[in-house]
């Protein structure tokens, strides 16, 4: 396609809106698709998978992201963000996922490695590392409805009216959530910081 | 200010959505207040370090798999009106059959009907005389016990 220019073995940055990227999906522009999964792929698998704690589920449920993204694309209102439309897919399947499930989940990552070492001095680094992990544990603790406004906004950075719109909830109730997140991440997390400080 | 009202504005802050003035109130009750410090800078550090975790890396094969499942339901269309059609049989079929059973059995066990003998005795609510206040409650007669009685039928269970 006109977008995707090759030059010497690498391809260019595709500089298309994400909103653009559907309306050519919409007129059979499968390129389009591609950047779509290109884009989106890794924000949507890292919150699938800190709110499932599968790595199974997570490629599945992915897989079904794009493919309903695919399948509904003509009910996409260019007006609005795709980020929140894509996310909203993803989280209603995560939902439904849960239902299944009939109980809270908490998510064990200790098979996935998450955390990754910085750029800092090595003694400062070692407790910025265990904050990490412990952060990352209790993440995973916290209940799926404070967890995904909390990941939404900290990890993916929507604003509170996107958020409101992927969970279909108020805005007030994402704001007392993700205070609660927070509170309860403190709660969790005060021995780790206080070492760590 | 109290605590639970700096509470709220440390999270405007750590989002960034504070106002100049807001900013000033909680500055002005952190100076007094070791608690409220030591949980907004918890909780910018916490908000910092969140940003920063590693997201896990996708399978390197997803596109492919996308489009191959986007293919298979290309390919069988009928699939998908197959499954509803599963659906609504597997939905409607014990309603039916539920259905079936309680008017069969209404068929077949007439008898489980109160007897009409006992029908003129039974008074199933206050005459019009008592609504009207005529009439005081004890007067009224009431059908014998035996009046409600009935046959066994599965459908009295």
């Amino acid at each position: 396609m006109a977008y995707q220019l090759v030059k010497s073995g690498k391809r260019q940055k595709d500089t298309r809106s994400d909103s653009q990227l559907m309306v050519d999906l919409c007129g059979g522009d499968e390129d389009a698709f591609s950047e779509v999964i290109r884009r989106f792929q890794g924000p949507i698998y890292g919150l699938l998978i800190r709110m499932l704690g599968n790595e199974d589920e997570a490629e599945e449920l992915l897989q079904e992201t794009f493919c309903r993204l695919h399948r509904y694309r003509e009910n996409y209102d260019p007006e609005r963000p795709l980020v929140t439309w894509i996310f909203t897919i993803a989280s209603n399947l995560a939902k439904k996922r849960w239902r299944r499930r009939s109980r809270w989940i908490t998510v064990p990552l200790d098979y996935v490695n998450l955390t990754s070492p910085g750029k800092t001095a090595p003694h400062y680094e070692s407790g910025r590392v265990e904050l990490r992990a412990s952060l990352e544990e209790a993440i995973g603790a916290l209940p799926p409805h404070y967890r995904e406004p909390f990941l939404l906004r900290e990890k993916q950075g929507m604003t509170y009216e996107q958020i409101a719109e992927v969970m279909d909830i108020r805005i007030g109730t994402v704001k007392s959530r993700i205070n609660r997140a927070r509170t309860r991440l403190r709660r969790l997390l005060k021995d780790t910081w206080e070492n760590w400080k | 200010m109290n605590c639970r009202e700096a509470s709220k504005l440390i999270d405007l802050a750590v989002d960034g959505l504070a106002t100049d003035e807001q900013l000033q109130l909680l500055e002005f009750h952190m100076m007094g207040c070791s608690r409220c410090r030591s949980s907004f800078q918890m909780t910018m550090d916490i908000s910092r370090i969140t940003r920063t975790l590693s997201s896990p890396t996708p399978p390197p094969d997803l596109e492919a798999r996308v489009r191959q499942r986007l293919a298979a339901a290309d390919s069988s269309p009928s699939l998908s009106r197959k499954a509803a059609l599963f659906r609504r049989i597997a939905y409607g079929a014990p309603i039916a059959a539920a259905l079936l059973l309680v008017f069969g059995l209404n068929t077949i066990h007439p008898g489980s009907q109160r007897s009409d003998e006992y029908a003129s005795e039974a008074v199933v609510g206050p005459s019009k005389e008592i609504r009207k206040g005529v009439i005081a409650k004890q007067e009224v007669a009431v059908a014998p016990f035996s009046g409600y009685r009935r046959n066994a039928s599965p459908l009295t269970f």
